[in-house]
């Protein structure tokens, strides 16, 4: 369960979260808005890299912000993440950079990367599981950056930033189905995205980002159209 | 602390390190060597003799006269009388009486060369300078001048020294960014990064530094340099070496890694900040960070301008050209031309359609322009310089900035300093503003807030009357209330931080 509390993060003079309270759990939600609305923002700081400026963030009961820095990394290592600039290391295979995720973990090489070899299949990127990264096409880094997020079979919080950026719609239905079926699975997935709508996402939550504030929250909508 | 061995891409760094090992040679070089000068400097200061020392041989039987003729010359003093026998003796030969000659110890305080002074007594044989080469060498503006130089190679060895372990560090990081990025983001812990890297830079510039001092060590050994280092500066220097270097390098590191992590995690997840899109569609630098918000807004702006000017340009460019293809067509049409024709009205209608991309273009970076400076209009601190600044009472400080609630009945005064008082002195504008409060506030008694632009405010409560009404306009010095017996209650906030008033006070800007 993700919860925010009254949330705020400024840079220098200019605040672009204000006041965000919002909770998260077991569910897709996806954080839509224009561009600078706080969707990279409000990940950055789910993320734990950096800290609110006012409020405070709780993964599973943790405050992210009053957190050392080993428990933070900790909590990365639990969370699935995918930026939007897929941040691969570009001397290194793809199933290498897929199965570092794991090796971090302290998953043995071994294992590491024979889990690794099977989500690149899932992916169907198994022809440039041997590719160094700096060889792939932006959108078969995209997919690999996927992968790498998606091994994590144990992550609990899935964040993805703009998922769709860069994806061929063939791709980005397998992403959405893969997303899907994690969130299934009991993890909470939250996506930002310049579109309020994914493909096979269509009865995710919504929370609509404006200037740092969420502007409107599609479960409070059914909420009011249930009543 | 779990040290991530092969986490880093160390091979990627192979000609920074060994750049870093060169450079640290040099400079431990140059530091061993200045420090040997300042050794020599430091010896040599012992030898330098505090006067001449002469030899005087007279014969035996003007011994005397000449001992005291010699008092005369200035500065001269006979320490001892012996005779020849004596002084041969020294040499193992028997002494034989009678001496014909007597030699005079003789020191003079002034290092200048007196013996002509001293041949030229009567009864004197011969005149011999015992310490002139000593007084040639051993100067002191010499030695002072060896030190500094020494001093100023030491320090030139030192400054490089630190100064390519920090450089290389952040090389280093830069050089692994998508590693450290990568991983800080998997959720490695940066200690476990930056250990590595540190040890690396430092282990490299402790080598090149250690292998420059065994080749000092080797040349003092042969021979080269005159004096040796004394073994208590050996030791002290080494320790320098060992300990600066691997704190150094492990500081550098641990920064280097620190920026790579938010340069490349930060910037993976941050893309979709408001000055990229625009930055990506007009060609402007990126960003360079989350913190320079106003900055980057005012560079893309700039960029912005850039690409309008050139955008207006082409513009101008496309309405010549159709003038230009026009006339052709006419003057083909005139001609009855047909193919030079259809050629002039095909080139036509393309002008036409990039003169409408040109100006919807320019539309478009104008308006993107106009957002822009509302932006900036609104997240810059505009207004004139907040000046002239003085204090609002005469009184002492009684409570320092930042002192407040150490002491007993101090608490009341967090995030100001108090300020003593007498009963209704004059309470006057610590800047020029407008007054964005005036009243009661719990706690604090009667508070008057004074706006100065720019987001800064001073504050002066515990007074004991205001006498100014919100909105109202206020110079620096005006009186804005009346004190009450005590302490008065000053604080300035800006940009939503307290500051030490005083501190702001003092910093007014001039001019």
């Amino acid at each position: 369960m993700v919860r925010f509390f009254h949330v705020a993060r400024a840079y220098g003079a200019r605040e672009v979260l204000s006041d965000v309270t919002l909770s998260l759990g077991g569910e897709i939600a996806v954080i839509a808005g224009a561009a600078g609305a706080g969707k990279s923002v409000l990940l950055r700081l789910l993320c734990g890299l950096e800290p609110p400026t006012r409020g405070w963030i709780t993964v599973d009961g943790l405050p992210l912000a009053a957190t050392a820095a080993d428990v933070l990394a900790a909590h990365r290592r639990r969370l699935a993440v995918v930026p939007q600039n897929p941040l691969l290391i570009g001397d290194r295979t793809a199933i290498h950079n897929v199965s570092l995720a794991l090796e971090v973990q302290g998953v043995p090489r071994g294992e590491a990367q024979e889990r690794a070899g099977e989500v690149l299949v899932q992916f169907g990127c198994e022809e440039m599981a041997d590719c160094l990264a700096s060889t792939l096409s932006s959108g078969q880094r995209r997919l690999v950056s996927f992968a790498r997020a998606l091994a994590r079979e144990d992550a609990k919080l899935v964040i993805a930033d703009e998922p769709t950026a860069g994806l061929d719609p063939a791709a980005q239905a397998l992403v959405g189905r893969l997303l899907r079926e994690r969130a299934a699975s009991g993890a909470t997935v939250i996506l930002a995205s310049q579109q309020s709508g994914l493909p096979g996402l269509g009865d995710a939550r919504v929370l609509f980002l404006d200037g740092g504030r969420v502007a409107w929250d599609s479960q409070g909508e059914r909420a009011s159209e249930a009543s | 602390m779990k040290l991530e061995w092969r986490a880093l891409p160390l091979h990627r760094l192979r000609s920074s390190l060994a750049l870093l090992f060169a450079i640290t040679f040099l400079a431990a070089g140059a530091m061993s060597l200045g420090a040997g000068m300042l050794a020599d400097a430091q010896l040599d200061l012992g030898k330098i003799p505090a006067g001449a020392e002469y030899y005087v041989v007279a014969r035996a039987v003007d011994g005397d006269a000449v001992g005291q003729a010699i008092a005369v010359v200035a500065g001269a003093e006979v320490r001892a009388q012996l005779r020849a026998g004596e002084i041969l003796a020294r040499a193992g030969t028997r002494d034989v009486g009678p001496d014909h000659l007597v030699v005079l110890e003789v020191h003079v305080s002034d290092r200048g060369d007196v013996s002509p002074n001293l041949r030229a007594l009567d009864g004197v044989v011969d005149v011999i300078d015992l310490n002139a080469s000593a007084r040639a060498e051993f100067t002191r503006s010499r030695v002072v001048r060896g030190a500094v130089a020494g001093a100023g190679l030491l320090l030139l060895g030192c400054v490089v020294f630190v100064w390519a372990v920090v450089a290389c560090a952040h090389a280093a990081g830069r050089e692994c960014q998508d590693t450290i990025g990568v991983r800080v983001l998997l959720g490695v812990e940066a200690e476990g990064l930056w250990g590595p890297l540190g040890l690396a830079v430092g282990g490299v510039a402790l080598a090149g530094g250690l292998a420059s001092f065994a080749v000092t060590a080797f040349v003092v050994r042969a021979g080269i340099r005159a004096a040796t280092l004394p073994v208590w500066w050996e030791l002290a220097g080494l320790s320098a070496l060992f300990l600066g270097t691997l704190g150094l390098a492990f500081g550098s590191a641990r920064r280097a890694v620190a920026r790579a992590a938010r340069a490349t995690v930060l910037a993976g997840l941050v893309v979709a900040l408001v000055g990229v899109p625009v930055g990506h569609a007009t060609g402007a630098p990126p960003p360079r960070g989350p913190q320079h918000g106003p900055v980057r807004d005012a560079d893309i702006l700039r960029a912005l301008s850039r690409d309008l000017a050139v955008c207006r340009r082409a513009v101008h460019v496309a309405r010549k050209g159709i003038a230009a293809t026009e006339l052709h067509g006419v003057v083909a049409a005139a001609n009855a031309d047909e193919a030079l024709l259809r050629l002039a009205a095909a080139k036509r209608a393309q002008d036409v359609a990039a003169l409408g991309e040109g100006e919807e273009r320019c539309s478009a970076l104008v308006a993107e322009r106009q957002r822009l400076r509302g932006v900036l209009r609104s997240t810059r601190l505009l207004g004139p310089p907040i000046k002239p600044r003085q204090s609002p009472v005469q009184g002492d400080v009684a409570v320092r900035y930042g002192q407040a609630g150490r002491q007993p009945g101090t608490a009341g005064y967090r995030n100001g300093i108090a300020l003593r008082t007498r009963g209704g002195e004059s309470v006057r504008a610590t800047a020029p503003g407008r007054v964005a409060y005036s009243g009661e506030l719990p706690g604090s008694g009667s508070v008057v807030v004074i706006d100065h632009g720019r987001r800064t405010y001073s504050v002066y409560a515990k007074i004991g009357s205001s006498i100014v009404e919100v909105g109202e306009k206020v110079g620096a010095g005006q009186t804005v209330a009346r004190a009450r017996p005590g302490l008065l209650y000053f604080s300035v906030r800006h940009r939503g931080h307290a500051v030490d008033p005083l501190g702001w006070v003092a910093n007014a800007p001039k001019g």
